[in-house]
Protein backbone atom coordinates (compact mmCIF):
# COMPACT_ATOMS: atom_id res chain seq x y z
CA UNK A 1 0.00 0.00 0.00
CA UNK A 2 1.54 3.31 -0.96
CA UNK A 3 2.04 6.21 1.46
CA UNK A 4 -0.84 8.27 0.10
CA UNK A 5 -3.35 5.46 0.74
CA UNK A 6 -1.95 5.00 4.27
CA UNK A 7 -2.18 8.73 4.89
CA UNK A 8 -5.76 8.81 3.60
CA UNK A 9 -6.69 5.86 5.81
CA UNK A 10 -5.18 7.51 8.90
CA UNK A 11 -6.94 10.79 8.14
CA UNK A 12 -10.26 9.00 7.59
CA UNK A 13 -9.86 7.10 10.88
CA UNK A 14 -9.03 10.34 12.69
CA UNK A 15 -12.08 12.02 11.21
CA UNK A 16 -14.31 9.08 12.14
CA UNK A 17 -13.05 9.04 15.73
CA UNK A 18 -13.42 12.80 15.92
CA UNK A 19 -17.02 12.59 14.72
CA UNK A 20 -17.89 9.71 17.06
CA UNK A 21 -16.46 11.52 20.05
CA UNK A 22 -17.85 14.89 19.09
CA UNK A 23 -21.39 13.56 18.86
CA UNK A 24 -21.76 13.04 22.57
CA UNK A 25 -21.28 14.94 25.75
CA UNK A 26 -20.25 18.54 26.28
CA UNK A 27 -18.34 20.23 29.00
CA UNK A 28 -20.23 22.33 31.49
CA UNK A 29 -18.48 25.69 31.62
CA UNK A 30 -21.04 27.51 29.50
CA UNK A 31 -24.08 27.12 27.34
CA UNK A 32 -23.35 26.60 23.64
CA UNK A 33 -26.47 28.50 22.59
CA UNK A 34 -24.36 31.13 20.79
CA UNK A 35 -23.14 28.53 18.29
CA UNK A 36 -25.24 26.81 15.65
CA UNK A 37 -24.07 23.30 16.39
CA UNK A 38 -26.35 21.80 13.76
CA UNK A 39 -24.19 23.35 11.04
CA UNK A 40 -20.54 23.02 10.09
CA UNK A 41 -18.75 25.61 7.95
CA UNK A 42 -15.26 25.28 6.47
CA UNK A 43 -12.67 28.02 5.88
CA UNK A 44 -8.94 28.05 5.08
CA UNK A 45 -6.48 30.41 6.68
CA UNK A 46 -3.23 31.10 8.50
CA UNK A 47 -2.72 30.60 12.24
CA UNK A 48 -2.23 33.94 14.02
CA UNK A 49 -2.21 32.62 17.57
CA UNK A 50 -2.85 29.32 19.32
CA UNK A 51 -3.86 29.65 22.97
CA UNK A 52 -4.21 26.33 24.81
CA UNK A 53 -5.59 27.62 28.10
CA UNK A 54 -8.62 27.17 30.33
CA UNK A 55 -11.52 27.26 30.44
CA UNK A 56 -11.38 27.03 26.63
CA UNK A 57 -8.77 26.72 23.92
CA UNK A 58 -8.76 29.59 21.42
CA UNK A 59 -7.33 29.46 17.92
CA UNK A 60 -6.98 32.81 16.12
CA UNK A 61 -6.75 32.52 12.35
CA UNK A 62 -6.38 35.01 9.49
CA UNK A 63 -8.86 34.18 6.73
CA UNK A 64 -8.89 36.05 3.43
CA UNK A 65 -12.29 37.54 2.58
CA UNK A 66 -12.88 36.58 -1.06
CA UNK A 67 -15.03 39.67 -1.66
CA UNK A 68 -12.77 42.34 -0.21
CA UNK A 69 -9.42 40.57 -0.43
CA UNK A 70 -8.72 41.60 3.16
CA UNK A 71 -7.42 39.26 5.86
CA UNK A 72 -10.02 38.94 8.62
CA UNK A 73 -9.44 37.56 12.10
CA UNK A 74 -11.48 34.47 12.98
CA UNK A 75 -11.73 33.14 16.54
CA UNK A 76 -12.34 29.44 17.18
CA UNK A 77 -13.15 28.15 20.63
CA UNK A 78 -12.44 24.57 21.74
CA UNK A 79 -12.56 22.45 24.89
CA UNK A 80 -10.62 22.88 28.10
CA UNK A 81 -6.86 22.36 28.06
CA UNK A 82 -6.85 19.11 30.01
CA UNK A 83 -9.74 17.67 28.00
CA UNK A 84 -7.88 18.33 24.74
CA UNK A 85 -4.55 17.14 26.13
CA UNK A 86 -6.15 13.81 26.94
CA UNK A 87 -6.70 13.49 23.19
CA UNK A 88 -3.13 14.26 22.27
CA UNK A 89 -3.16 18.04 22.01
CA UNK A 90 -0.21 20.03 23.43
CA UNK A 91 1.33 23.51 23.21
CA UNK A 92 2.78 22.65 19.79
CA UNK A 93 -0.35 21.27 18.11
CA UNK A 94 -0.54 24.40 15.94
CA UNK A 95 2.20 26.89 15.02
CA UNK A 96 1.95 30.56 14.14
CA UNK A 97 1.94 30.97 10.35
CA UNK A 98 0.69 27.42 9.73
CA UNK A 99 -1.93 26.91 6.99
CA UNK A 100 -5.11 25.17 8.13
CA UNK A 101 -8.51 24.21 6.78
CA UNK A 102 -10.96 24.57 9.63
CA UNK A 103 -14.46 23.21 10.10
CA UNK A 104 -16.52 24.89 12.81
CA UNK A 105 -20.00 25.47 14.20
CA UNK A 106 -20.64 29.11 13.27
CA UNK A 107 -21.71 31.84 15.67
CA UNK A 108 -25.41 32.59 15.33
CA UNK A 109 -24.76 36.37 15.43
CA UNK A 110 -22.70 36.24 12.22
CA UNK A 111 -19.35 37.26 13.68
CA UNK A 112 -16.30 35.56 12.26
CA UNK A 113 -15.61 32.42 14.22
CA UNK A 114 -17.32 29.69 16.18
CA UNK A 115 -16.75 26.36 17.87
CA UNK A 116 -13.95 24.26 16.39
CA UNK A 117 -15.02 20.90 14.98
CA UNK A 118 -11.72 19.96 13.33
CA UNK A 119 -8.64 21.43 11.70
CA UNK A 120 -6.89 19.82 8.72
CA UNK A 121 -3.19 20.52 8.38
CA UNK A 122 -1.30 20.96 5.10
CA UNK A 123 -0.08 17.33 5.33
CA UNK A 124 -3.68 16.08 5.60
CA UNK A 125 -3.59 15.19 9.29
CA UNK A 126 -6.78 15.97 11.21
CA UNK A 127 -6.94 17.57 14.65
CA UNK A 128 -10.32 17.32 16.35
CA UNK A 129 -12.11 15.43 19.04
CA UNK A 130 -13.82 18.04 21.18
CA UNK A 131 -17.00 16.39 22.50
CA UNK A 132 -18.88 19.71 22.58
CA UNK A 133 -18.60 20.27 18.82
CA UNK A 134 -21.56 19.44 16.63
CA UNK A 135 -20.62 17.27 13.65
CA UNK A 136 -22.61 19.49 11.29
CA UNK A 137 -25.11 16.86 10.18
CA UNK A 138 -28.10 18.53 11.82
CA UNK A 139 -27.55 16.87 15.20
CA UNK A 140 -25.90 18.29 18.28
CA UNK A 141 -24.14 16.48 21.09
CA UNK A 142 -26.23 15.11 23.94
CA UNK A 143 -25.56 17.05 27.13
CA UNK A 144 -26.97 17.37 30.60
CA UNK A 145 -28.28 20.72 31.75
CA UNK A 146 -31.44 22.67 31.11
CA UNK A 147 -29.98 25.12 28.57
CA UNK A 148 -28.41 22.31 26.56
CA UNK A 149 -31.68 20.40 26.48
CA UNK A 150 -33.45 23.54 25.30
CA UNK A 151 -30.83 23.98 22.58
CA UNK A 152 -31.40 20.40 21.46
CA UNK A 153 -35.16 20.88 21.38
CA UNK A 154 -34.89 24.18 19.48
CA UNK A 155 -32.65 22.48 16.89
CA UNK A 156 -35.12 19.62 16.46
CA UNK A 157 -38.00 22.09 16.10
CA UNK A 158 -36.11 23.98 13.39
CA UNK A 159 -35.41 20.71 11.60
CA UNK A 160 -39.09 19.75 11.68
CA UNK A 161 -40.09 23.16 10.31
CA UNK A 162 -37.52 22.86 7.51
CA UNK A 163 -38.98 19.47 6.53
CA UNK A 164 -42.46 20.99 6.23
CA UNK B 1 -17.66 -13.11 94.30
CA UNK B 2 -14.51 -11.08 93.82
CA UNK B 3 -13.06 -13.84 91.67
CA UNK B 4 -16.23 -13.91 89.60
CA UNK B 5 -16.02 -10.13 89.03
CA UNK B 6 -12.37 -10.36 87.99
CA UNK B 7 -13.20 -13.19 85.59
CA UNK B 8 -16.10 -11.19 84.15
CA UNK B 9 -13.91 -8.09 83.72
CA UNK B 10 -11.21 -10.11 81.95
CA UNK B 11 -13.81 -11.77 79.70
CA UNK B 12 -15.33 -8.42 78.74
CA UNK B 13 -11.89 -6.94 78.11
CA UNK B 14 -10.92 -9.87 75.86
CA UNK B 15 -14.29 -9.69 74.05
CA UNK B 16 -13.94 -5.93 73.57
CA UNK B 17 -10.41 -6.34 72.22
CA UNK B 18 -11.50 -9.08 69.84
CA UNK B 19 -14.39 -6.93 68.55
CA UNK B 20 -12.01 -4.03 67.99
CA UNK B 21 -9.57 -6.34 66.24
CA UNK B 22 -12.37 -7.45 63.92
CA UNK B 23 -13.23 -3.86 62.93
CA UNK B 24 -12.05 -2.96 59.45
CA UNK B 25 -9.02 -0.67 59.31
CA UNK B 26 -9.99 3.01 59.44
CA UNK B 27 -6.77 4.55 58.17
CA UNK B 28 -6.17 6.36 61.44
CA UNK B 29 -2.38 5.82 61.25
CA UNK B 30 0.14 4.96 58.55
CA UNK B 31 0.11 1.23 59.42
CA UNK B 32 -3.68 1.17 59.13
CA UNK B 33 -3.52 3.02 55.80
CA UNK B 34 -1.42 0.16 54.41
CA UNK B 35 -4.46 -2.10 54.92
CA UNK B 36 -6.84 0.15 52.92
CA UNK B 37 -7.60 -0.58 49.24
CA UNK B 38 -5.23 0.81 46.60
CA UNK B 39 -6.91 3.87 45.05
CA UNK B 40 -3.70 5.44 43.70
CA UNK B 41 -3.70 7.19 40.34
CA UNK B 42 -6.22 9.45 38.61
CA UNK B 43 -9.83 8.45 38.02
CA UNK B 44 -12.06 9.52 35.11
CA UNK B 45 -15.71 8.67 34.44
CA UNK B 46 -15.69 9.71 30.78
CA UNK B 47 -15.09 7.04 28.17
CA UNK B 48 -13.25 8.63 25.26
CA UNK B 49 -13.78 5.60 23.04
CA UNK B 50 -17.56 5.65 23.24
CA UNK B 51 -17.97 9.34 24.05
CA UNK B 52 -20.20 8.52 27.00
CA UNK B 53 -20.04 8.44 30.76
CA UNK B 54 -19.05 5.00 32.01
CA UNK B 55 -21.99 2.92 33.16
CA UNK B 56 -24.54 5.12 31.43
CA UNK B 57 -25.49 8.77 31.44
CA UNK B 58 -26.41 10.70 34.56
CA UNK B 59 -30.21 10.31 34.61
CA UNK B 60 -31.94 13.46 33.43
CA UNK B 61 -35.12 12.78 35.39
CA UNK B 62 -34.58 14.62 38.62
CA UNK B 63 -37.44 14.73 41.17
CA UNK B 64 -37.70 18.52 41.29
CA UNK B 65 -40.45 20.12 43.30
CA UNK B 66 -42.88 22.45 41.50
CA UNK B 67 -40.90 25.62 42.22
CA UNK B 68 -37.60 24.15 41.02
CA UNK B 69 -39.25 22.59 37.96
CA UNK B 70 -40.70 26.01 37.10
CA UNK B 71 -37.16 27.43 37.21
CA UNK B 72 -35.92 24.64 34.93
CA UNK B 73 -38.79 25.23 32.49
CA UNK B 74 -38.25 29.01 32.45
CA UNK B 75 -34.55 28.49 31.88
CA UNK B 76 -35.22 26.12 28.98
CA UNK B 77 -37.73 28.50 27.45
CA UNK B 78 -35.25 31.37 27.66
CA UNK B 79 -32.50 29.25 26.13
CA UNK B 80 -34.75 28.11 23.28
CA UNK B 81 -35.52 31.76 22.52
CA UNK B 82 -31.82 32.60 22.41
CA UNK B 83 -31.87 34.55 25.70
CA UNK B 84 -29.13 34.98 28.27
CA UNK B 85 -28.63 31.55 29.76
CA UNK B 86 -25.45 32.28 31.64
CA UNK B 87 -24.21 29.31 33.61
CA UNK B 88 -22.98 30.32 37.03
CA UNK B 89 -19.84 28.33 36.30
CA UNK B 90 -19.09 30.87 33.55
CA UNK B 91 -18.42 33.31 36.36
CA UNK B 92 -16.07 30.76 37.89
CA UNK B 93 -18.48 29.86 40.69
CA UNK B 94 -17.68 26.29 41.77
CA UNK B 95 -20.08 23.86 40.21
CA UNK B 96 -20.43 21.72 43.31
CA UNK B 97 -20.13 17.97 43.37
CA UNK B 98 -23.55 16.56 44.24
CA UNK B 99 -23.77 13.79 41.68
CA UNK B 100 -21.58 15.69 39.25
CA UNK B 101 -18.00 14.80 40.24
CA UNK B 102 -15.95 13.88 37.22
CA UNK B 103 -17.08 14.51 33.64
CA UNK B 104 -14.84 14.87 30.58
CA UNK B 105 -12.92 17.79 32.09
CA UNK B 106 -12.14 16.68 35.60
CA UNK B 107 -10.20 13.62 36.73
CA UNK B 108 -10.19 12.82 40.46
CA UNK B 109 -7.52 11.55 42.83
CA UNK B 110 -7.82 10.12 46.36
CA UNK B 111 -5.17 10.87 48.97
CA UNK B 112 -4.99 8.86 52.22
CA UNK B 113 -3.45 10.43 55.32
CA UNK B 114 -4.07 9.38 58.94
CA UNK B 115 -7.69 10.07 59.83
CA UNK B 116 -8.55 11.65 56.51
CA UNK B 117 -9.28 10.93 52.86
CA UNK B 118 -8.84 13.90 50.54
CA UNK B 119 -10.45 13.98 47.09
CA UNK B 120 -9.00 16.46 44.63
CA UNK B 121 -10.45 17.20 41.22
CA UNK B 122 -8.90 18.89 38.20
CA UNK B 123 -11.86 21.26 38.45
CA UNK B 124 -10.27 22.72 41.59
CA UNK B 125 -12.61 21.03 44.04
CA UNK B 126 -10.92 19.72 47.20
CA UNK B 127 -12.95 17.53 49.54
CA UNK B 128 -11.68 16.58 53.00
CA UNK B 129 -13.39 13.51 54.43
CA UNK B 130 -12.62 13.00 58.10
CA UNK B 131 -12.33 9.32 59.01
CA UNK B 132 -11.00 9.91 62.53
CA UNK B 133 -14.28 9.05 64.20
CA UNK B 134 -15.57 12.57 64.69
CA UNK B 135 -19.28 13.23 64.40
CA UNK B 136 -20.95 15.58 61.96
CA UNK B 137 -21.28 19.03 63.60
CA UNK B 138 -24.87 20.04 64.34
CA UNK B 139 -24.75 23.07 62.03
CA UNK B 140 -21.62 23.09 59.90
CA UNK B 141 -20.85 26.36 58.10
CA UNK B 142 -21.92 26.37 54.46
CA UNK B 143 -19.15 25.85 51.89
CA UNK B 144 -18.95 24.44 48.37
CA UNK B 145 -17.15 21.30 49.53
CA UNK B 146 -19.27 21.00 52.68
CA UNK B 147 -18.30 19.09 55.80
CA UNK B 148 -17.67 15.39 55.26
CA UNK B 149 -17.26 12.58 57.76
CA UNK B 150 -16.66 9.00 56.73
CA UNK B 151 -15.67 5.52 57.79
CA UNK B 152 -14.49 2.36 56.11
CA UNK B 153 -16.68 -0.72 55.82
CA UNK B 154 -14.08 -3.12 54.49
CA UNK B 155 -13.09 -1.75 51.08
CA UNK B 156 -15.98 0.73 50.94
CA UNK B 157 -15.60 4.34 52.03
CA UNK B 158 -18.94 5.53 53.43
CA UNK B 159 -19.28 9.32 53.38
CA UNK B 160 -21.83 11.76 54.68
CA UNK B 161 -21.64 15.41 53.64
CA UNK B 162 -23.64 18.35 54.98
CA UNK B 163 -23.00 22.07 55.34
CA UNK B 164 -23.09 22.44 51.58
CA UNK B 165 -23.46 25.91 50.11
CA UNK B 166 -27.01 26.42 48.91
CA UNK B 167 -25.63 27.46 45.50
CA UNK B 168 -24.20 24.01 44.84
CA UNK B 169 -25.53 22.94 41.48
CA UNK B 170 -27.62 19.88 40.96
CA UNK B 171 -27.02 18.18 37.59
CA UNK B 172 -29.46 20.47 35.71
CA UNK B 173 -27.62 23.68 36.64
CA UNK B 174 -30.18 24.40 39.35
CA UNK B 175 -28.98 25.51 42.81
CA UNK B 176 -29.83 22.85 45.39
CA UNK B 177 -30.92 25.30 48.09
CA UNK B 178 -30.58 25.02 51.85
CA UNK B 179 -30.27 21.65 53.54
CA UNK B 180 -28.41 19.77 50.77
CA UNK B 181 -27.14 16.45 52.08
CA UNK B 182 -25.16 13.84 50.18
CA UNK B 183 -24.50 10.23 51.22
CA UNK B 184 -21.93 8.29 49.22
CA UNK B 185 -20.53 4.79 49.07
CA UNK B 186 -17.23 4.57 47.19
CA UNK B 187 -15.68 1.22 46.33
CA UNK B 188 -13.72 -0.72 43.72
CA UNK B 189 -15.73 -2.97 41.44
CA UNK B 190 -12.63 -4.21 39.68
CA UNK B 191 -8.90 -3.61 40.02
CA UNK B 192 -9.10 -0.39 37.99
CA UNK B 193 -12.80 0.54 38.22
CA UNK B 194 -14.27 2.62 41.02
CA UNK B 195 -17.98 3.12 41.70
CA UNK B 196 -19.57 6.02 43.55
CA UNK B 197 -23.20 5.61 44.62
CA UNK B 198 -24.68 8.94 45.73
CA UNK B 199 -27.99 9.68 47.40
CA UNK B 200 -28.75 13.40 47.22
CA UNK B 201 -31.32 14.98 49.47
CA UNK B 202 -32.26 18.61 48.85
CA UNK B 203 -35.50 19.43 50.69
CA UNK B 204 -35.67 22.93 49.17
CA UNK B 205 -35.54 21.58 45.61
CA UNK B 206 -36.36 17.87 45.42
CA UNK B 207 -39.45 15.90 46.37
CA UNK B 208 -37.50 12.66 46.86
CA UNK B 209 -33.88 11.55 47.20
CA UNK B 210 -32.04 11.64 43.89
CA UNK B 211 -29.80 8.62 43.32
CA UNK B 212 -26.80 8.69 41.00
CA UNK B 213 -24.20 6.01 40.28
CA UNK B 214 -20.93 6.86 38.54
CA UNK B 215 -18.07 4.65 37.36
CA UNK B 216 -14.48 5.80 37.17
CA UNK B 217 -11.59 4.16 35.29
CA UNK B 218 -8.12 4.32 36.83
CA UNK B 219 -5.35 6.11 34.92
CA UNK B 220 -2.45 5.08 37.10
CA UNK B 221 0.31 7.14 35.52
CA UNK B 222 -1.71 10.24 34.61
CA UNK B 223 -0.37 13.61 35.80
CA UNK B 224 -3.20 15.71 37.22
CA UNK B 225 -3.93 18.89 35.26
CA UNK B 226 -6.25 21.80 36.06
CA UNK B 227 -9.30 23.57 34.67
CA UNK B 228 -9.01 27.09 36.03
CA UNK B 229 -12.02 29.01 34.78
CA UNK B 230 -10.46 32.44 35.24
CA UNK B 231 -7.34 31.84 33.13
CA UNK B 232 -8.77 33.01 29.80
CA UNK B 233 -12.50 33.37 30.33
CA UNK B 234 -14.07 35.02 27.28
CA UNK B 235 -17.58 33.84 28.01
CA UNK B 236 -18.93 36.58 30.30
CA UNK B 237 -18.87 40.38 30.30
CA UNK B 238 -17.87 42.53 33.28
CA UNK B 239 -21.35 42.22 34.77
CA UNK B 240 -21.17 38.44 34.51
CA UNK B 241 -23.64 37.99 31.65
CA UNK B 242 -22.97 35.56 28.82
CA UNK B 243 -21.06 36.93 25.85
CA UNK B 244 -18.47 35.57 23.48
CA UNK B 245 -15.65 38.11 23.55
CA UNK B 246 -13.88 38.10 20.20
CA UNK B 247 -11.53 40.99 20.91
CA UNK B 248 -8.29 39.75 19.35
CA UNK B 249 -5.28 39.41 21.68
CA UNK B 250 -2.90 42.40 21.65
CA UNK B 251 0.02 40.28 20.50
CA UNK B 252 -1.43 38.96 17.22
CA UNK B 253 1.18 39.08 14.46
CA UNK B 254 0.39 41.14 11.32
CA UNK B 255 -1.75 39.33 8.74
CA UNK B 256 -0.04 37.46 5.90
CA UNK B 257 0.67 39.65 2.86
CA UNK B 258 -0.46 37.22 0.17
Amino acid sequence: MNRNIWRGTIVACGLLISLLVSARLASAHHSYAMFDRTKAVTVSGTVAKYDLRNPHMFLWVYVKNPSTGKQEVYAFEGGSRNMLERQGWNNHTFAEGEKLTITYNPLKDGRTGGYLVKAVKADGSVIGGDPAAGPGDGTIPGVSGAAAQAEQEAAEKTKRQEKK
Amino acid sequence: MALFRIALFISLAVFSTSVRAAEPPQGDNWDSIKLLPDWAGAWGDYDWETGRLRGGEVPNKIPFNAAAQAKVDAYRKLAAAGGDVTYRTQNCIPGGFAGTMGGPEAFLEFLFTPGRVTITSESGLIRRIYTDGRKMPAEPDESFHGYSVGHWEGGTLVVETAGLDRNNDLPANIPAGKGLHVAERIFLTDQDMLQIDSVIEAPATLTAPYRVTKHFLRHRNYTMNEVNCSQNNRDVDKSGRQIFDLTPPDDLPPPPKE
